[in-house]
């Protein structure tokens, strides 16, 4: 992974876990044990995530206010991180139980992203779109709309069209600006489908985007060799080499984005042109 | 009320205080997801460079020689399916640690249902991941500036009707 990226890749993420509740919302309804329990909580966050000195801070928080939900989502994050799905599950739910629409995206996406759990993901964003709030928001690293996380599950269980069409609609609402990778899933989607001409486009769009991303190329390269032009294929291909050797690919400090590339995949088309 | 909000901030500030010298009872190690070496069940011949650090994969630079579609071909080219876990479905994490030199050992394996329960798959399909994993040659050590490091890693098996569904991360 390029420095760069992990840089803006934990920046992004370290923004998400600062992010403060708003100890107010306890004073407004007059509890003021669990407000003094949330500005504690507030105040005692420079300990090491999943330290010894974090876990059993957060449990005092907890034991003083059961039904601060930020606590419990904040305990659950090293279990998550660290493969001990099992506790993540037990204080995530936790979470989500007293705050359901705080806390039901993020744990979708935590079934996606760390156990490709598509049926649990989709139960989770289903759930919270049918609370009706006006967006249903964001993935914890930044990366994509949950409407998009949405549509990777379609694609993941077989419903590339119905995948292709949420991607769509979100792209389509006015006031959504495209996410980093919204139109390289969208293209690989249209690829997958056979619809050349759209994957074409949609990945130029991506181009535009992200330029210089080697996904990019790479399945800009497999849309125009499949259209018969394996004369625009072969500079793609070269370029998408170029750039992952560079460190300008897909990457995630925990997992291994969908639809990423790898060098051999890149070689191996490279081969298969040149016969 | 000022009294009771006065105890509260004194409970709190004397646990925060604490913050150098936690109790090692409390139930939690060091650092969640730490594995104490076990000499009944580990290699006595695996060690790590250092004891009192060993970060988390995603925390430093790490990776595999041939990146993850090497770890892929490996499990896929030895994992022998039974007819018998048909309907077995969850999944299975082996965590471990990969020492300064890449060699791998502390293996540990957690087992869920899809309901993220605990959940006991047959020894003989649980077993053979493991042993397979053990087998998987290829970590590089972790990388610092100044040294090479070891890390914990882990490795989840999606599993679906007794197969490999996916590999994790």
């Amino acid at each position: 992974m390029k420095p760069r990226f992990f840089i803006i890749f934990f920046f992004l993420f370290g923004l998400v876990l600062q992010a403060q509740p708003n100890c107010n919302v306890y004073k407004w309804q007059g509890d003021t044990i669990c407000y003094k329990a949330c500005e504690f909580y507030v105040n005692t966050r420079s300990f090491a995530q999943g330290s010894r000195e974090s876990q059993i801070t957060l449990d005092s928080v907890i034991k003083i206010c059961p039904q601060f939900d930020e606590a419990w989502r904040v305990k659950s994050i090293p279990y998550l991180k660290r493969g001990d799905f099992i506790t993540w599950k037990t204080l995530i739910d936790k979470a989500v139980e007293l705050n359901p629409r705080e806390h039901l995206g993020y744990r979708g996406w935590c079934r996606y992203q760390f156990l490709r759990d598509y049926e649990g993901a989709l139960r989770d964003l289903e759930s919270l779109d049918s609370m009706k709030i006006p967006d249903i928001g964001y993935s914890a690293n930044g990366d994509y709309h949950l409407n998009i996380a949405r549509a990777l599950c379609f694609k993941a269980l077989g419903q590339k069209e119905k995948a292709a069409a949420v991607i769509e609609d979100q792209l389509a609402v006015a006031s959504y600006s495209p996410g980093l990778y919204d139109y390289l899933h969208l293209g690989v989607l249209y690829l997958e489908l056979g619809r050349l001409p759209e994957a074409i486009r949609a990945l130029e769009l991506q181009e535009k985007a992200f330029p210089g991303l080697s996904e990019n190329n790479y399945y800009l390269a497999l849309a125009y060799r499949r259209s018969g032009k394996p004369e625009q294929a072969g500079p793609c291909l070269e370029k998408a080499r170029e750039s992952y050797v560079s460190g300008r690919h897909r990457t995630d400090p925990y997992d291994h984005p969908m639809d990423c590339i790898f060098l051999g995949d890149i070689d191996r088309e490279l081969a298969e042109l040149r016969k | 009320m000022r009294f009771k909000h006065l105890i509260i901030a004194a409970l709190l500030f004397v646990t925060a205080c604490r913050s150098g010298n936690f109790p090692n009872d409390a139930g939690y190690p060091a650092h969640v997801g730490d594995i104490t070496p076990d000499s009944t069940q580990d290699d006595p011949g695996f060690t790590v460079c250092r004891e009192t650090y060993i970060p988390q994969y995603y925390s430093i630079e790490t990776g595999f020689e041939g990146e993850k579609p090497a770890i892929e071909r490996h499990f896929r080219a030895k994992f022998a399916k039974n007819k018998r876990w048909k309907g077995e479905s969850g999944f299975i994490t082996i965590r471990f640690v990969v020492n300064c030199r890449g060699q791998t050992g502390r293996f540990r394996m957690q087992e869920m249902g899809t309901d993220m329960k605990p959940k006991q798959f047959p020894r003989d399909l649980s077993g053979q991941l493991l042993e397979l994993t053990r087998s998987l040659d290829g970590w590089r050590p972790g990388q610092s500036k100044i040294k090479d490091l070891d890390y914990y890693q882990y490795l989840t098996f999606k599993i679906a009707d007794g197969d490999i569904a996916e590999i994790l991360p």
